[in-house]
């Protein structure tokens, strides 16, 4: 099977075969591998267990550990696949793999719902947008009168919310998402088409990848 | 792309007053929180901090009126300016057309947010901080408020 699984298996019980994780995401072996390098430094950086805690992700994310947000709740939340806590290299790859530029659109509008459905109840609510909002305008240290907040909720809602009943549900997100294709560009990271040259990993697995192939 | 059709008409008219709250080119709620850095899991990839990559700055000068000044502040400092389509710059270092040590590349994009507010959104390509931080120091003094 090559080197991979017996040293990943080895280190950390548990992990996932990489042939398993290719097939059902829409990395190769090869980027599977290269990934578990990124996994390894990431989930080793404040506790060396293998696994991603939420100070871990914030860590590797804005380079600092406390840095606390409610997207950043959100993301992990998502990427936490198994509400566990953390997140092991199996919940990894497959979350990243909706970020990857040829992973189905599909996935991605479903994600994006799933993220900004803050609470979970399969609507994004108005007062959830509004917290959102509020969100960004703190990060980004710009004041907007509550007038202003209202109105770009309002012409939101007007275009989003077709049965006007204050939220948006999965279906009303597709159609706003397919006339607003620019919403998706958070859910794209062009960086993973270039994962096996920024983190090449050292085994030989020419094996491998000819019985993936 | 959808806000970019309008906000290239919209610069086009270039003139406050067609600008009203809830016109067609004002920014929805989503496009605005998408901006935020939380969001964003390029750091995964990048050494640097988002925040130093990622600038948004607020500004009342019309889209029209900004992209003209922004264009003429980076010219100044020898930048070179690809316009795209709607309310986008894209800034390349003139001197080196290569990724090279001292090269620097970045998108400028302008939303509406309200009939007086622009906000301005810039982002690294790649290249070299500490000019990418004087540029947009330069831009957010001139151009930005922070306050409506």
């Amino acid at each position: 099977m090559g080197c991979f699984s017996s040293t990943a298996r080895k280190q950390f019980p548990g992990t996932e075969d990489p042939l398993v994780l290719a097939s059902q995401t829409a990395f190769s072996v090869s980027e599977v591998e290269a990934l578990f390098e990124l996994f390894k430094s990431i989930s080793s950086s404040v506790v060396d267990d293998g696994l991603i805690s939420k100070e871990e992700f914030q860590l590797a994310l804005f380079k600092n550990r406390k840095k606390e947000n409610l997207f950043a709740n959100r993301i992990f939340e998502l990427f936490d696949v198994k509400g566990k806590g953390v997140i092991d290299f199996g919940d990894f790859v497959r979350s990243l793999s909706v970020f990857h530029p040829n992973a189905p659109q599909e996935d991605k509008i479903n994600f994006s719902f799933k993220l900004y459905d803050l609470d979970g109840t399969g609507f994004i609510e108005r007062q959830e947008v509004k917290q959102m909002l509020i969100a960004l305008l703190c990060e980004s240290d710009m004041k907007l009168a509550d007038e202003t907040i209202e109105i770009i909720l309002d012409k939101t809602f007007s275009e989003a919310d077709i049965n006007q009943d204050g939220k948006i549900d999965k279906e009303e997100w597709q159609n706003f998402v397919t006339h607003n294709p620019s919403l998706m560009k958070i859910m794209n990271l062009p960086y993973l088409r270039d994962i096996t040259t920024t983190f090449p990993s050292f085994v030989f697995n020419s094996k491998v990848d000819d019985i993936a192939t | 792309m959808y806000i970019d059709d309008k906000a290239f008409s919209m610069q086009e008219m270039s003139s406050d007053a067609k600008q009203q709250p809830g016109s067609p080119s004002q920014i929805n709620a989503f496009e605005l929180i998408r901006m935020s850095s939380f969001l964003d899991l390029s750091g995964f990839f990048e050494k640097e901090e988002v925040q130093q990559r990622k600038i948004r700055f607020t500004s009342n000068y019309s889209s029209g009126d900004l992209l003209s000044k922004i264009e003429g502040i980076v010219k100044e400092m020898g930048f070179r300016v690809a316009k795209r389509n709607g309310g986008k710059l894209r800034v390349i270092q003139a001197h080196n057309k290569e990724k090279s040590l001292g090269s620097l590349s970045f998108l400028t994009e302008v939303f509406d947010i309200s009939s007086s507010l622009r906000v301005v959104e810039l982002s690294k390509s790649y290249g070299d901080s500490s000019l990418y931080r004087k540029l947009w120091t330069k831009l957010s003094n001139d151009l930005g408020v922070s306050t409506l």
